[in-house]
């Protein structure tokens, strides 16, 4: 039993709800709960990221997963647009230039005139380990990053204590999970390119508070 | 591997868990399924996040309106059986009858009710791709699921049980479990289904942020 595989995390959430064996709270519940938690996360903080191909012919491809992030042709990041922008954007050719996301659809600007292939920069929902038809076995593990392993727990309490009708401790550990998973979304997922001004020597730096 | 996709008999053990009911006793079955649907039906209506596209309609010659099945419309994109597709500019109905027009294809649209208004009136058929967003369809068989994305699908238990608990007078529990419902719904509506396109500023190497 060693973190965080599934045994260890319901070992970690018994010993927080003060029942080391099984009684009111069985470990098929909370083996539910734990894969509950981690889809959860995977959609909140769309952590799980994948890298897909898909070959598009048509203006719209479908594709697998959360949420499109990136999408690249021909080693070319391609631009986000809206809907309402099809056909009103000036395009230098046929080939792919724009994209958004409908649903479960890669919507491509201008319509291509062929097959192409794009690269798609995803957030997925877990499919392996404890994502799968749910995770049983002992030794399966998270499949979301390492920095959102923690949040399990205290999605998982938040449900058990619902199911303890502790509702404002549920509440209150649910708020925290919603602040932890705040927090390290910002701090995993949330990324921004350098400008030049970040590269350049700044003239002066001012500590708050500071004269 | 394809991932979970919560099946209606699955969503239910997993409401009944937290219930406490493992066998159907104050609450049936048939109960659970009925909060379960108004539960896809809330997320779908609130969250917007059924995201549809109608290929195959068309316009009417000398009729203004093409009807559509769902929330409502996000856009409209005229097929031209040759030369370049167009989105349709949105607008309103009284606007009609005094906006610049570049020929007699569909240029411009306002949503009204059930149907898409098209501007300038329709001279012929012309086909349509209506980008809209659309109502779910109820599950009834053990195996369905949910027609609201992977990503919305915990979020049912959740309402499940804020209809389950006011069955049961607990007014106060089935407000802190709708509240959370909520939350997770504002949570999820905040970047799934949104398009924000990306700036100019964005794909260059720019000098600030």
């Amino acid at each position: 039993m060693a973190y965080p595989q599934l045994s260890y995390i319901r070992t970690q959430i018994r010993s927080l709800l003060n029942e080391t064996t099984a009684a009111f709270w069985t470990d098929a519940e909370l083996n539910r709960l734990i894969n509950e938690a981690e889809r959860d996360i995977a959609a909140k903080a769309l952590c799980l990221e994948a890298i897909a191909t898909v070959t598009a012919s048509s203006r719209t491809t479908s594709f697998t997963g959360h949420k499109i992030l990136r999408a690249e042709y021909n080693s070319q990041g391609l631009i986000k647009i809206l809907p309402k922008m099809m056909g009103g954007l000036q395009t230098s050719s046929v080939v792919p230039q724009f994209w958004f996301q409908w649903g479960q659809y890669l919507v491509l600007e201008p319509k291509p005139a062929t097959s192409y292939t794009i690269t798609l920069y995803t957030a997925i929902a877990p499919s392996t380990g404890m994502g799968t038809v749910e995770g049983t076995a002992d030794t399966d593990q998270p499949s979301i990053p390492a920095r959102f392993h923690e949040l399990i727990t205290l999605f998982v309490l938040s449900r058990a204590y619902l199911k303890d009708r502790m509702f404002n401790t549920a509440g209150n550990i649910y708020r925290t999970y919603i602040n932890e998973l705040t927090i390290a979304r910002k701090q995993v997922i949330e990324r921004y390119a350098d400008t030049r001004n970040n590269l350049n020597i700044p003239d002066k730096i001012v500590i708050a508070g500071g004269a | 591997m394809a991932a979970y996709t919560y099946p209606l008999s699955e969503i239910r053990t997993r409401v009944r868990d937290i219930l406490n009911e493992s066998t159907a006793t104050f609450w049936t079955d048939a109960e659970l399924t009925a909060y379960i649907n108004d539960g896809v039906r809330a997320i779908a209506e609130i969250g917007r996040c059924i995201q549809t596209i109608n290929t195959t309609a068309a316009t009417v010659n000398g009729t203004r309106t093409v009807a559509f099945t769902g929330y409502s419309v996000e856009a409209v994109l005229y097929q031209p059986s040759s030369g370049t597709e167009k989105a349709l500019v949105k607008t309103d109905e009284l606007r009609f009858g005094r906006l610049q027009s570049n020929g007699t294809y569909p240029q411009f649209f306002a949503e009204t009710g059930q149907y898409v208004a098209i501007e300038p009136i329709p001279d012929a058929a012309y086909n349509l791709d209506i980008y809209y967003y659309a109502a779910p369809t109820d599950m009834s068989g053990d195996a369905d699921v949910p027609s609201v994305p992977l990503a919305y699908r915990q979020l049912i238990i959740l309402y499940a049980l804020y209809r389950a608990y006011m069955k049961e007078r607990s007014f106060g529990a089935g407000m802190q479990c709708y509240q959370m419902f909520m939350n997770e719904l504002a949570f999820e509506a905040m970047d799934i289904p949104v398009n924000v396109p990306n700036s100019k500023e964005e794909y260059i190497f720019s000098e600030r942020r």
